[in-house]
């Protein structure tokens, strides 16, 4: 039984080729870092990331989470949520990475200094 | 060349009780795939949350064989279970995604065309399913730095695709002897 059909494994590559050079493109800056925490979709908090010392943060909301920082990184340290996802993805330390709890509806996300993506509340 | 999955349908008007009975057969199917695949250990690898996608054989099958409203209708119970376990959030989640996969997945097989095999299609459907669901979450909780993970929701799209296309492929004379298609007399092939 032959699995992939030719267009298939071009449609697959492709796609595969595409996003990996855009992972490429999209590099990781150094630099300054900061840390953006959103609760139920609006900015509450900027941290930059490069200047912060190890602190935690707590939530209180339906769910409620903790959120710490360290040198340079920042994870969800503890959260209520039934799946724990926001905890399992771990520290996060780059521009471009994210860490969100569903149920809670708090997300970090890190930017960079000159991040081109359009912030909603600029400082 | 892949075979087409069925000709014709299973249609509603063919006979009901057997088309009736096959969609509570898929849906029963679609229910277990999604508990079985939230007791795997995940891979907690960039992304958290990427799932195997093992509901969408049987999304895809009955994109095929049942059509694109029988397949709304799976979609629609899957994500009810999923929701009532593990919360409302996931539902409108996997609601979402599993409704603009499973459309493209009979948009394609409707147009019969002979470029995308099962696997092609089997892979644009779990594509389709974790962007969607990026694009909602990114959207309902305001980030746009989300988008960020597009091209690694592609890749393990495609990858997850290809897993749960290869699984269709082998397990498809099995889902066949589910229903036998009482016009042409013929085993669905």
């Amino acid at each position: 039984m032959r699995f992939f059909g030719r267009w298939d494994i071009i449609l697959a590559l492709g796609l595969i080729i595409i996003s990996a050079a855009t992972l490429f493109l999209i590099n990781a800056n150094s630099g300054k870092t900061i840390a953006v925490i959103s609760i139920d979709g609006s900015q509450t908090e900027r941290i930059n990331l490069t200047a912060v010392k190890n602190r935690t943060i707590p939530i209180n909301g339906a769910v409620p989470v903790v959120i710490e920082t360290d040198n340079g990184r920042i994870r969800f340290l503890s959260a209520e949520c039934p799946d724990k996802l926001c905890v399992r993805t771990g520290w996060i330390s780059k521009a471009g990475q994210t860490a969100v709890c569903l149920p809670a509806r708090v997300s970090i996300t890190i930017t960079g200094a000159d991040d081109k993506l359009p912030d909603i509340i600029t400082e | 060349m892949d075979t087409p999955i069925s000709k014709p349908y299973i249609s509603f008007s063919d006979s009901k009780p057997r088309f009736i009975a096959l969609l509570g057969l898929l849906t029963a199917q679609a229910i277990a795939l999604s508990i079985l695949e939230a007791l795997l250990p995940q891979l907690p690898g960039l992304v958290p949350g990427v799932k195997l996608g093992l509901s969408n054989i049987v999304t895809m099958y009955s994109a095929s064989v049942l059509g694109v409203i029988p397949t709304f209708f799976i979609v629609l119970v899957k994500s009810a279970v999923s929701g009532s376990l593990r919360g409302g959030m996931y539902f409108i989640l996997s609601l979402t995604g599993g409704l603009v996969s499973s459309l493209a997945m009979s948009i394609l097989f409707k147009l019969k065309q002979e470029k995308l095999g099962l696997m092609g299609i089997s892979i644009i459907g779990s594509l389709l399913h974790n962007l969607t669901q990026l694009g909602l979450v990114a959207l309902l909780l305001n980030i746009p730095g989300l988008l960020y993970y597009i091209p690694v929701l592609v890749i393990s799209g495609v990858v997850m695709g290809s897993v749960t296309g290869l699984i269709f492929k082998c397990t498809l004379p099995l889902l066949n002897k589910q229903g036998v298609c009482i016009r042409s007399r013929r085993e669905v092939r």
